[in-house]
């Protein structure tokens, strides 16, 4: 072999196998790609939770923000669980992850939720709870994020808060204090996945959740009238408006 | 020549398109791994449960059950002011075993800053039964309100107006204390204080509070009528006829049939008060003014009645069921059928008190593993 047919030789074997290479680290837009999120392996998903009012980042008091209402309002305390995350693959098939997750606006790291060992897959659609199945709530007390120590329990009235938003309004600084719970307060956010071509080992996903529309949503609330508080999950004055209110909070805004 | 170039430019155009692939994902943290627990399975000695001859077995849950170590801890956690912001306030100061574990004769308990309730303390026994047959999530307390006797626990704790203590503070206190955490890992395997196992440990001594033996349980068992003297089987009679039959219709709601005399159904008997009882629960309008129907064993010891307190004694308690006036609505279908009241004679009435306090269970107060350690 001379030296020249070896070159040759070897730069022909170099480019063929680059190729496929090439071929599928641009296949993001080829046609054979899942139109969804694939996740390759056993994968990771990360949810993050971006708090906003009105869409701008929410800040904890002395900072203020204006519902649709009109009313001024400071924020002093978000909290509220996530649960039952639930991948639906390309064949309709539904996996619950089966986790629970309390997050605190004070507490950045509860911010990210971060799912690991997440099988293989094809996946057209994701779904939680904003709150507690009426399972776990029933069930007696729970360890981690569920430890009534965080206080997101009920004791007279035994459940879990699932969202809890204290705060204060208007010139006179006037105390807010929601806590929504009960079996009929949770929501469920479905969020479709196709449209969104990614194909990775460590899916990370990105929800904002606008406070804003706590107070507006298709139930105008207006703080100069509507009730300031809500502590049982029986109230039949506000607590409905308001739980009709927080199925427009929650939007997937970005997938990676 | 060739066969060293085949491979070696395989591997080099292989590296290159994998590291292009993973470019994306590199910047990412790395998720650890889960930690294999590689302990053995922890396990404290089954405590022996004796039930009464007779008996149905009692709820327990699976991730519960009774252990002689965690029945201990739960004991001693019972009886300790620890559990109250200022230490000096224990379940056991409105649970008084001498009062059939009440609030010694107290219409309503005192808290911590010597604020009052507005129910009066109930007796805590065969609670693992309660939680048997009440069917529903209200399990617990005059109006259903703790669905499980485990976070049943947390209530008294962090009530302003009993204990009122944080449940961090609680924690804190016990994994700093000397005893305690030997205490928790003779019970749960490791000397970590949290929250479910303080309510187990707590759960597993109440589930031991039995009360068995008043004479009525000695005849259910023996059948040996002499057990009770003829008055005390008048009451009977009257306790459990309809008042069309000349009764007092009493056993529809306090099912004499099971040893713990109620259905475990929450029903409206006429006593009026402010209190929502079990609407304020559901909020069913429906339910406005219902209570759960107490067992009618210990009454001797656990005056005055009704979830206010409100009746002092179990004459004022049957002359109060005698009475027309209480059966108008929003009272229980059962009590509105006899509009006219019981028209029991003064004899009669005086038959039926005989007969409540034949389920007196005097053994219940002496039993010293129930008391203080
Ligand atoms: C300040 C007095 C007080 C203290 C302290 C107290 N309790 Fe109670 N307990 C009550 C009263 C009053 C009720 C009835 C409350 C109601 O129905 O709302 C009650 C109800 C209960 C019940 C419900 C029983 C049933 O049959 O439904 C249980 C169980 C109980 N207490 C256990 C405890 C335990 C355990 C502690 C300690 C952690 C405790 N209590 C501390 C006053 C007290
Ligand atoms: C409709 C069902 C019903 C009937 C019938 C009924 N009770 Fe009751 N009973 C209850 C309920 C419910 C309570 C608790 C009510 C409350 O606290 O407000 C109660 C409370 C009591 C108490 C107080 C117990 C305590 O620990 O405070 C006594 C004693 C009692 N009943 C005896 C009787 C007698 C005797 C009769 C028959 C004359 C009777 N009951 C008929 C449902 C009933």
């Amino acid at each position: 072999m001379n030296r020249q047919y070896r070159l040759t030789y070897f730069m022909i074997l170099f480019i063929t196998a680059l190729l496929p290479g090439f071929y599928s680290c641009n296949g993001e837009e080829g046609d054979d790609e899942y139109n969804g999120v694939e996740l390759t392996g056993t994968g990771s998903l990360t949810l993050q939770f971006n708090h906003l009012f009105g869409g701008k980042p929410l800040k904890y008091a002395p900072d203020s923000f204006f519902s649709a209402a009109g009313d001024t309002i400071k924020i002093t305390k978000l909290a509220y669980y996530v649960s039952n995350i639930t991948l639906e693959n390309e064949a309709g098939v539904k996996t619950n992850l089966n986790t629970y997750h309390l997050i605190t606006e004070s507490v950045s790291s509860s911010k990210t939720i971060t799912l690991s060992n997440i099988p293989a897959g094809k996946y057209k659609s994701i779904s939680f709870m904003l709150g507690i199945d009426s399972i776990r709530n029933h069930s007696g007390v729970q360890d981690g994020d569920l430890d009534p120590a965080y206080g997101m329990f009920w004791t007279w009235n035994t459940g879990y808060i699932f969202f809890r938003l204290i705060g204060r309004f208007g010139k006179a600084d006037k105390p807010i204090s929601y806590d929504v719970g009960g079996d009929k307060h949770s929501n469920v956010f479905n969020f479709s996945l196709t449209g969104n071509k990614v194909k990775s080992n460590q899916v990370q996903m990105q929800l904002n959740m606008d406070l804003a529309e706590f107070f507006t949503g298709p139930n105008m609330i207006n703080l100069q009238q509507d009730a300031h508080e809500v502590h049982s999950g029986t109230d039949t004055q506000i607590l409905p408006r308001l739980h009709q209110n927080m199925k427009d909070m929650l939007t997937l805004t970005n997938i990676q | 020549m060739r066969k060293f170039y085949l491979p070696f430019i395989l591997f080099i155009s292989v590296a290159c398109w994998l590291s292009a692939c993973q470019k994306d994902s590199e910047v990412k943290d790395e998720v650890p791994p889960t930690p294999v627990d590689t302990t053995k399975p922890f396990k404290a000695t089954p405590y022996p449960l004796a039930l009464p001859p007779g008996w149905p077995s009692m709820f327990i849950p699976a991730d519960n059950p009774l252990t002689v170590e965690g029945v201990e801890l739960g004991r001693k956690l019972f009886y300790d002011p620890i559990l109250s912001q200022t230490n000096t306030m224990s379940c056991g100061t409105c649970h008084n075993i001498a009062f059939g574990f009440t609030d010694n004769g107290k219409q309503f308990s005192e808290g911590l800053k010597g604020e009052k309730g507005t129910r009066n303390s109930m007796p805590l026994f065969n609670l693992g039964w309660s939680e048997k047959y009440i069917t529903t999530n209200h399990k617990f307390f005059w109006d259903g309100g703790a669905a499980d006797l485990e976070s049943q626990v947390l209530g008294p704790i962090t009530n302003p107006i009993e204990m009122n203590e944080t449940l961090a503070n609680v924690v804190q206190k016990l994994q700093q204390h000397s005893v305690y955490p030997g205490l928790f890992k003779k019970a749960f395997g490791t000397d970590s204080v949290t929250t479910k196992r303080l309510i187990q440990a707590i759960a597993q001594f109440e589930r031991t509070i039995i009360s068995f033996g008043s004479r009525y349980d000695m005849y259910m068992v023996t059948k040996n009528r002499n057990l009770l003297t003829d008055q005390e089987w008048r009451g009977f009679e009257l306790f459990n006829n309809d008042v069309a039959d000349g009764g007092a219709d009493c056993f529809h709601c306090h099912n004499l049939s099971s040893p713990f005399t109620s259905d475990f159904q929450f029903h409206h008997n006429g006593h009026q008060s402010a209190d929502e009882g079990l609407k304020r629960i559901t909020g069913n309008p429906e339910d406005i003014g219902k209570f759960r129907t107490p067992s009618l064993r210990n009454l001797l010891f656990t005056a005055p009645y009704m979830h206010d307190g409100r009746l002092k004694n179990l004459e004022e308690v049957v002359a109060f069921y005698n009475s027309g006036a209480i059966r108008v609505f929003p009272a229980d279908e059962l009590i509105r059928k006899n509009p006219a009241g019981l028209n029991l004679t003064p004899q009669k009435k005086a038959d039926l008190v005989a007969f409540l306090k034949t389920l007196t269970d005097s053994t219940l107060l002496t039993k010293t593993h129930l008391m203080a350690p």
